[in-house]
This record gives structure tokens, sequence and C-alpha cells, in this order.
């Protein structure tokens, strides 16, 4: 694997992991805000 | 049993000119020529099925009738589920067994080339006489793309037309299906045996026999539809002592292994790339194959799940509850095994492996989908509502169409010579995906909520989910043009960068050892492999 790739990788994780946290902590927020 | 194949060299005597102009097309023999005019017919059918979609999804954006009237809206959602069915996916994955199995195996072309071109055009004239069945009158067939009767006793010429249509297109899936497995058994070269072919080529031989199965209990069961319409039988008039139950028996009995036919190749390709872009080994290639040839024999008992509402024994509903979730077995060591050849691989995400990916996570959610509607109970408070809707949506768009996009994207270098633009196709992947889960994953809440699928209007209640998706389902529709036009034209007018013999660093089969694009004429002569089956050695 080529250094280009790794950092396609890591950039691709980052993205993943920022919309499975935007997700979670939506309907956390969900859960505590509006349905109490 | 290898390879029987004519040692003759013909290269000087045609010299390996193709024909050109429209004879090349009328009358193609070579199976890669067919295998573009199968994968171009299926597209067609893919747009038109698509816009009967945007149709329906248009209809449903609000509560209301705002577009069209209920008669429309049924026949739309029938023609939109038989022009997907037969016309886009099933042709689809012919036009990839065309291209693709006589390279893998290492085969001059398929067994029976003419044979080929017949089973290719019947496709047009069936295609036509469904397309134009709108014009009829009465309108289309609208009796749901299940033709169940008695509904379909009562309607107008467009059934016939229909029905005719359906046999076409079956003559024609058996046609496609005899050359396939003969070309499989048959044409390998030598060395190459069963248990070293590759996984898309097992996948197809096994799709391949379950056609000739249930293709003609489909055939039986639209020709008593046609006997009781014109010819006074009462098969399944319940005026004439008829049983429409036992319709949805037969139906079911071709509709269950229909759906394996729909997403076998699918199994096959996915089983192709994960290894490409993991580069390792498929991990599990005899289990896959077990597993491939176990779900395709369950397939055949377990057809009364779609007809748990229909009043059956307890135990008739236990059997097909368990028989089904029996099929959970297999489908899960296929999972489990991509998830384990991608373990500790050294991954990269170009396109095909995005799709693949893809088709791993969104599959699996119509896998799960599927295992909760095979418990009977919680079937008949779900039968016919949109919660069916998203399921088998999740199953063949998420499944079937990814693949094939992920087949595309993979062998496309192969089949054009050039690569791909890989900026525009991952616009496409992310596109298509984030769209796809908009459209259908609020069906879900549609139908644990009680919507019932195959209804022009709703209650205020469902408004919202329903304006989501509709807005989903245009831009996966949008999604897909981005695709032909910035994708699928540049590579076939040869715009991009030009592919080498194996684009692909970790790819193994014998499709990479012919130049890209691939030769009118491929394995003329049987190649000599080496000890995997993988390469040419001479």
């Amino acid at each position: 694997m080529t250094p280009e790739q790794s950092k396609n990788n890591r950039r691709l994780a980052w993205i993943l992991a920022s919309v499975v946290f935007v997700f979670f902590t939506g309907f956390m927020a969900r859960m505590v805000l509006v349905n109490g | 049993m290898s390879a029987v194949l004519d040692h003759h060299d013909h290269a000087h005597d045609h010299e390996h000119h193709a024909p050109s102009g429209w004879r090349r097309w009328v009358f193609a023999t070579n199976h890669k020529d067919i295998g573009t005019l199968y994968l171009l017919f299926s597209f067609a059918m893919l747009m038109f099925g698509g816009v009967l979609a945007l149709g329906i999804r248009a209809e449903l954006f609000q509560p209301g009738l705002q577009l069209v009237n209920p008669e429309l809206f049924n026949q739309l959602t029938t023609m939109h589920g038989l022009i997907m069915v037969f016309g886009a996916i099933m042709p689809a994955f012919v036009g990839f067994a065309n291209w693709m199995i006589p390279l893998q195996i290492g085969a001059a072309d398929m067994a029976f080339a003419r044979m080929n071109n017949f089973s290719f055009w019947l496709m047009i004239p069936a295609g036509l006489m469904l397309g134009s069945s709108f014009f009829m009158p009465g309108g289309a067939p609208a009796a749901g793309w299940t033709l169940y009767a008695p509904l379909t006793l009562q309607m107008g010429p467009s059934m016939d037309a229909g029905i005719f249509a359906l046999h076409i297109l079956g003559a024609s899936s058996i046609m496609g299906s005899i050359n396939i497995i003969v070309t499989i058994l048959n044409m390998r070269a030598p060395g190459m045996t069963l248990m070293k072919m590759p996984m898309f080529v097992w996948t197809w031989l096994i799709t391949a026999y379950l056609l000739i199965a249930v293709m003609p209990v489909l055939a039986g069961a639209i020709t008593m539809t046609l006997t009781d319409r014109h010819f006074g039988t009462s098969f399944f008039n319940p005026a004439g002592g008829g049983d429409p139950v036992m319709y949805q028996h037969i139906f079911w009995f071709f509709g269950h292994p229909e759906v394996y036919i729909m997403i076998l190749p699918a199994f096959g390709i996915i089983s192709q790339i994960l290894p490409a872009f993991s580069r390792k080994r498929l991990f599990g290639y005899a289990s896959m194959v077990y597993a491939t040839g176990s779900i395709a024999i369950l397939s055949f008992v377990v057809w009364a799940h779609h007809m748990f509402t229909t009043g059956m024994p307890v135990t008739g509903q236990l059997f097909f509850m368990y028989s089904t979730m029996l099929i959970a077995v297999p489908t899960g060591v296929k999972v489990f095994n991509w998830i384990a050849t991608m373990w500790k691989g050294s991954m990269t995400f170009e396109t095909p492996m995005l799709f693949s990916v893809g088709f791993i996570f969104v599959f699996t959610m119509g896998g799960f989908t599927g295992l909760i509607l095979s418990v009977a109970p919680v079937d008949v408070q779900l039968q016919d509502t949109y919660y069916v809707v998203a399921h088998f949506h999740y199953v063949l768009v998420a499944g079937s169409l990814f693949a094939m996009f992920a087949g595309f994207y993979y062998w496309v270098p192969k089949w054009t010579g050039v690569m791909y633009n890989e900026t525009r196709g991952k616009i496409h992947f992310w596109w298509t995906l984030i769209s796809f889960n908009i459209t259908f994953f609020p069906m879900h809440f549609l139908g644990l909520a009680g919507m019932p699928r195959r209804y022009a209007d709703y209650p205020m209640q469902f408004a919202d989910f329903n304006a989501l998706a509709s807005v989903g389902a245009f831009a996966f529709g949008f999604a897909q043009v981005y695709f032909f036009v910035f994708v699928v034209l540049p590579t076939m007018r040869g715009q991009g960068e030009k592919a080498p013999a194996k684009p692909w660093e970790a790819a193994e089969g014998l499709e990479w050892e012919v130049p890209s694009p691939a030769p009118f004429h491929t394995f003329e002569t049987p190649p000599k492999l080496d000890a995997t089956a993988t390469k040419v050695i001479a």
C-alpha cells in the first residue's frame, strides 16, 4: 500500500467516524431533549 | 471434465476482424458483444423502471391525489416491479455472465453462440410489449408484479400482452441458462477444475440451474391465468370453483428462488472484488461454494412465507418460518467469509471496493429485516406494509444493483480498455448510498406504523417520511443519470487513462491475463494454466 493510499484510508475512516459520532450524539440528544 | 476445444488455429482464417455496422449487433454471436447488448438493454430498462418509480414517489410526496389517478398508480407499481425484475436485474446479470464467464474459465466463447444471440434479441419484443402495454385499452397490467388471481382475470388486454412478454422473457432466460451451464461444464480450460473456478462462475452455475427449475413454473402459472381468461378454465377463478390461493403457491414456488436468482450472481461479484482490494485470497472458498448451493436448495422450501396471511395451518406456518430462518445460516457464512477476507487485509477503497463494502453493510440490513419478516406472527402484522417494501429494496437495490455497480467499475477497464474517472466513481457511490438510504430507510418506520403498500394516497400521519422518501428517490434517480453521463459514456467513448491488462494490483483470474480491452477473440486455443488456475503459463 502506498503512503497516498494509507492517507486516503485514514481520511475515509475519519469521515465515517464523524458520521457515526453525529448520528450517535443526535440520537442521544433527541432522547434526552425531545422525548424526555 | 475439462475443456473440449478446437485446437485448429482460427486466427488466420478471419484475421480477428470484428464485423462492423449494424450487422455486428443484430447478428452478434460473440459473447462480448452480446454481453454489451444485455448490459445496455438492462440499463435502458433500469431507467424506464426508474421513471415509473419516480412517478410513484412523486404521487406519494404529499397525501391526497395530485398527479396520477389510483388506476394509473397501480399500473405504475406493477410495471415498475415487472420491468425491474425481468427487464433490468435479470438481463444485467446475464450481461455480466456473457462478458465474464468465458474470460474467467478460459473459453473461446459461449457454447451456443447463435442461441445466445436469439436469447438476447427475444428480449427486445418482450420489453417493447411490456412498455407499450400502457397504451392499450384499460392501460398497463395493474395486478402487482406478482400478477395475483383473481385480479388478473378481470383486467384488460394488456394483461395478455404482459403474460406473452413474460413467456418470451422466460424462454430467453432458459436458453441463456442452458448456454451458461453447458459453457461452464464443457468449455473450461484444462486445469480449471470445478473447485478452482472463480466464485462468479460458481454462483452463475447454480443460478442457471435455479432458472431452469423455476421459469417453467412461472410459465405454467401465467398460462393457467391465460386459459382462465380466454378458454373457459377455472384454475384460479373462484366463480368457477377455482382457487386463487393456488395461484399464490405456484407463483411463489417460482418467486422465492427468483429472489436468489437475482442475488446469487451479486454474491459472486462481491466475492471477486473483496479479495482483490483486500490483497488476500477469498476466505473459505469451499464454504462459499457450499453456502451458495445450500441457499439455492433451501430457496425451494420457503415459498409460503410470502403467504402467511392466506390462512394456512399453524404447522405450515412453523415449517415455512423455520425453513426461512435456516437460510440465514449459509447467508451468514457468506457475510462472515467476506468480513474475514477483509480482516487484516491491506485494503484500499477504490470505487468497486466502496460498492462492495457498501453492499455488505446495506444488504445485510435487508437480510436482517427479512429474518424479522420470516417470523410468522410478526409477518401477519407487517404483511403488505412499507416494511416489506423497505426490506426487498434493501435486498434488490442495495444488494443486486450495488453489486452490479461494483462489477461494472471492476471490469469496465477490461471491457473498454480505459479506466473510469475515480473521483466520479466515488461521487456516484456516495450519492447513491446516501440517497438510497434516504429513500428506503424511512419506509421501515412507515411500515411499522401500518402504512399499506400499493395505495396512491395515505393519511396525514405518514406525510413526513413519505416526503423524505420521495426527495431521496429523485436524488437516487439523478445519481444514476450522473453515472450514465459522466462515467458510462466516457468509458464507452474510450475517454480516460489507458487501462493495463491488470488494473488492480491483487486481482486474480484469467480475465486479467488478456489485454485491455479484451480482444474480439480470446482463448481461441485452450490456455495452459498454473496450479491455481488463475494464471496462463503458456
